[in-house]
């Protein structure tokens, strides 16, 4: 195994780890939420990218996750701790049961049904008096953001290592075969339903825990924050923007986008959305299987790599 | 374990219903272990039906099968795979963003006897590339193979698995003089490695050469079973062929 | 009594909704295009019927052909100039690039027109007329009745006309459409116009029922989605089957379980339906 990569990995985890010793508040505190997102991107990345299930609700796992934790520290007085599993627990059950009779459904219908099902949730959450209602909940209060940092680093790193792993896996060979050709994996041996099941609960597990870390940091949640329908086409951007089935692809993207929506802020409200809405268009259009693969063909091919993409899919 | 005695496999007045139509209807017959049965018949007989119920793609409308005495009711196809059920398919299904070799690799890691370790699922899938006469393109990606190597790729896929039984449709459609051949030959080294085969053919002058028994279906009922002489002398079947053509 | 005055609403929301959906639903079922910027279209054509009110005076209900050629024309273009490029990529590039779409349309709205809430409100808005004990409010029965003799319209269109039966002759293979003698980038971006168009009729009737504003777009394309999903989408009738199922669930459900717990209602069904019977109420089973 060449050890290149890996120094280099270890060197950008090192990196970014000394950010809030070295930069200022502001940059830490757009770390974490490009972090975050990029762990929602990654747990898209494994349903989506590598099972070729794509999901258009896994916000409803990130509001688990939020809700879960939130309501075990402020309703029954847990720790921190405690909430995160909470939350991972109530996520990933969800993806489990549910993801038996979601996962029959294949392309638009499953895309439809996830999105859904989000929605529903975040409506029914929205009347329980448990989690708040309308209003939402209001966390402990913890000053560090250095703290939050370093933990939303961590889940990355621990995601995108999980999404490595994957690529080289007996699992993740088998969830890729589904994503290739399901019927012909199917009798090749490949135990379909169980391996996207999976998938899904492994989805489920990351964005649940970035809605727990992210919940106790703002400190404050309300149902269309928590299962804010944005998110997923945040995480799917990002992911199919760096690469979907890549390793570091969904990590690039939301760096990348997270960093031009952040310039873009700076200007009029509006106009920033907007622009981010035509990068989007460009993107998709000129770069199909995402920055990654394109910056990989660039060298054989130089700038005509975004025209290849055009003709192959255009009609 | 199978029942002793039992055949390697057995279907017993398996009918399928589609909306409708009738695909398959009373269908009975043996195959015996390490032997090549022929299934042959007119388009739309039912012979893929047959496959497809047997590699548990579909599950039949009435009556039974057993894999070496054991009941193949209500089990996936992967189950099936593991126990040992390995098919090709007549339109060729493909891992299309994978490499020639990763295909094969599939059916190393998941088959009968699956092997955990990918380095070694790959050497697996290797030598059975080798075996068809695909070793030379094993970085290739899938989808830019030709139609006969394609076939080749199909049967590899099947190969990995390491069946006791497989399932063989229509491997040599499109096929010249040669290639059948060398089809021929290599069907016959994997019965010779232990493998019972069942194929599917309208390829005549192969399967009489590799049929130890053959099965003729049409309109979904078994209408002839015997020796290849035998079956193909049989007035109905030679009706069945020459007589009315629709499609 | 209560239920019938409840029933009465079900069914006029429902008619509406027909419409709102049916865009969409033409759109996925011939092109398998989803067109996530759905609502957008129909945002848009409430803005420009609302500023033809209030500039020109135009009653809404005149400007429909108005709004719906613009919205045709925009529809096609998008079609010709963008999602053509697009169509042979993975499912989610669609539905990225026409969110993409969504998300400049709902901006550009935002700046453009600001994010005020606009109705359209001609004279007759506030009159409503009573029929066996049931108020039925004019202007709702009167977008009901446009939604419908749409609706049948494009239904016979796509049954009889040349232009109709070749985007049907698409939907099903791209060959057979060149037979037609239409070629596959004209068949396509004339459906999606279309689709733009009726779109932009819908947004037009919603602004004369309900409010207006940029970000109207997402919940009713997810709404829109419900419907066709609901009434399945082999046929173009499908469509008055969802929307009247999900415009009844919505009274009914408004009645019974609070207006709080609509949302919740019609994603339930939506739900119900994807896993019990994915292709509609009027679809062919697989």
């Amino acid at each position: 195994m060449r050890a290149l990569p890996w120094v280099l990995a270890a060197l950008a985890v090192a990196a970014l780890a000394a950010v809030p010793f070295t930069l200022s508040p502001v940059l830490v505190q757009f770390g974490i939420s490009t972090l975050l997102l990029a762990v929602l991107a990654q747990g898209w990345n494994i349903i989506g990218g590598f099972t070729g299930y794509a999901s258009f609700g896994n916000s409803v796992f990130y509001g688990l996750g939020t809700y879960g934790t939130a309501v075990a520290m402020t309703q029954f007085h847990r720790s921190f701790a405690l909430g995160l599993t909470v939350g991972a627990l109530v996520s990933v059950g969800f993806a489990l049961l549910l993801g038996l009779p979601v996962l029959r459904l294949r392309g638009h219908y499953f895309a439809i049904t996830t999105l859904a099902l989000s929605e529903a949730v975040a409506a029914i959450i929205a009347n329980l008096d448990i989690t708040g209602r309308n209003t939402g909940l209001i966390l402990p209060l913890i000053r560090g953001d250095t703290m939050f940092y370093e933990l939303s680093l961590g889940l990355m790193t621990l995601a995108t290592l999980t999404v490595w792993w994957l690529s080289r896996s007996r699992f993740g060979f088998g969830l890729i075969a589904i994503r290739e050709r399901e019927d012909a994996a199917e009798v090749m041996g490949i135990p379909t339903t169980r391996y996207k099941v999976l998938a899904f609960g492994l989805a489920a597990l990351f964005s649940a825990l970035a809605g727990g870390i992210h919940a106790y940091w703002i400190t404050f949640i309300d149902p269309a924050s928590a299962f804010d329908i944005s998110l997923n086409v945040r995480m799917i951007i990002m992911a199919v923007f760096g690469g979907a089935g890549t390793v570091i692809g969904p990590v690039v993207g939301a760096f990348l986008l997270s960093g031009v929506a952040e310039v873009l802020a700076s200007t009029v409200t509006g106009i920033a959305s907007l622009f981010f809405g035509l990068v989007i268009v460009a993107a998709v259009v000129f770069t199909p299987s995402g920055v990654i693969t394109a910056i990989r063909r660039l060298p054989r091919r130089g700038l005509a790599t975004f025209l290849d993409a055009v003709r192959e899919t255009r009609l | 374990m199978s029942a002793a005695g039992a055949p390697m496999f057995e279907a017993r007045q398996v009918t399928k219903r589609f909306a409708g139509l009738l695909a398959l209807s009373n269908v009975s017959f043996r195959h015996e272990a390490g032997e090549i049965l022929g299934l042959i018949g007119p388009n739309g007989a039912g012979k893929t039906t047959l496959i497809n119920l047997i590699s548990g793609t579909l599950e039949p409308t009435s009556g039974a099968l057993f894999f070496q005495g054991r009941p193949l009711q209500g089990l996936p196809p992967y189950r099936r795979a593991h126990l040992g059920i390995g098919r090709t398919f007549q339109i060729m299904k493909p891992f299309p963003g994978l490499s020639v070799l990763d295909n094969v690799t599939a059916g190393a890691l998941f088959g009968r006897r699956p092997e955990r370790e990918m380095g070694k699922a790959r050497d697996a899938a290797a030598h059975w590339l080798e075996f068809v006469g695909l070793g030379d393109k094993l970085e290739q990606p899938a989808d830019a193979l030709g139609g006969p190597d394609r076939k080749r790729l199909e049967l590899a896929k099947a190969l990995a698995l390491q069946p006791q039984l497989l399932l063989l449709d229509e491997v040599m459609a499109g096929l010249n003089a040669v290639e059948i051949d060398e089809v021929v030959a290599l069907i016959r080294r994997i019965r010779d490695g232990g493998t019972t085969i069942l194929v599917i053919e309208h390829v005549v002058k192969a399967i009489r050469q590799l049929s130890d028994r053959l099965l003729v279906l049409q309109y979904g009922e078994l209408i002839a079973e015997g020796t290849a002489e035998e079956v193909l002398e049989d007035p109905k079947v030679i009706e069945a062929y020459l007589g009315r053509r629709r499609h | 009594m209560v239920a019938i005055q409840v029933l009465s609403n079900g069914i006029l929301l429902g008619g509406l909704y027909a419409l709102v959906a049916l865009g969409l639903a033409l759109v996925w079922g011939v092109l398998d295009i989803i067109n996530l910027a759905h609502g957008a279209f129909i945002m848009l054509g409430g803005y420009i019927a609302y500023y033809l009110f209030t500039g020109l005076g135009l009653d809404p209900f005149a400007s429909l052909p108005l709004v719906m050629i613009a919205m045709f024309v925009i529809g096609y273009l998008i079609q010709w100039a963008l999602l053509n490029f697009l169509v042979k990529a993975p499912m989610f590039n669609m539905l990225l690039v026409t969110f993409g779409i969504d998300v400049v349309l709902t901006y550009l709205a935002q700046i453009l027109f600001s994010a005020d809430l606009r109705a359209i409100q001609p004279s007759y808005a506030g009159s409503n007329f009573t029929v066996l004990g049931i108020t039925i409010p004019t202007v709702n029965l009167m977008a009901f009745v446009v939604a419908l003799l749409l609706t049948g319209l494009l239904a016979l269109f796509l049954q009889r006309q040349r232009w109709g039966r070749a985007i049907r002759a698409t939907a099903q293979n791209l060959g057979a459409a060149r037979l037609h003698g239409v070629p596959p980038r004209f068949a396509y971006a004339l459906t999606f116009g279309i689709g733009a168009a009726l779109a932009g009729a819908a947004g037009t009737l919603y602004g004369t029922v309900a409010q207006l504003t940029p970000y109207i777009g997402v919940p009713l394309t997810a709404k829109s989605f419900a419907i066709a999903i609901i009434g399945g989408l082999d046929n173009p009738l499908g469509v008055i089957v969802g929307g009247l199922v999900l415009g009844l669930a919505e009274a009914f459900g408004s009645l019974w379980l609070g207006p709080t717990y609509r949302d919740a209602v019609s994603l339930g069904l939506l739900v119900l339906v994807l896993i019990v019977r994915p292709t509609g109420i009027l679809g062919r089973t697989a």
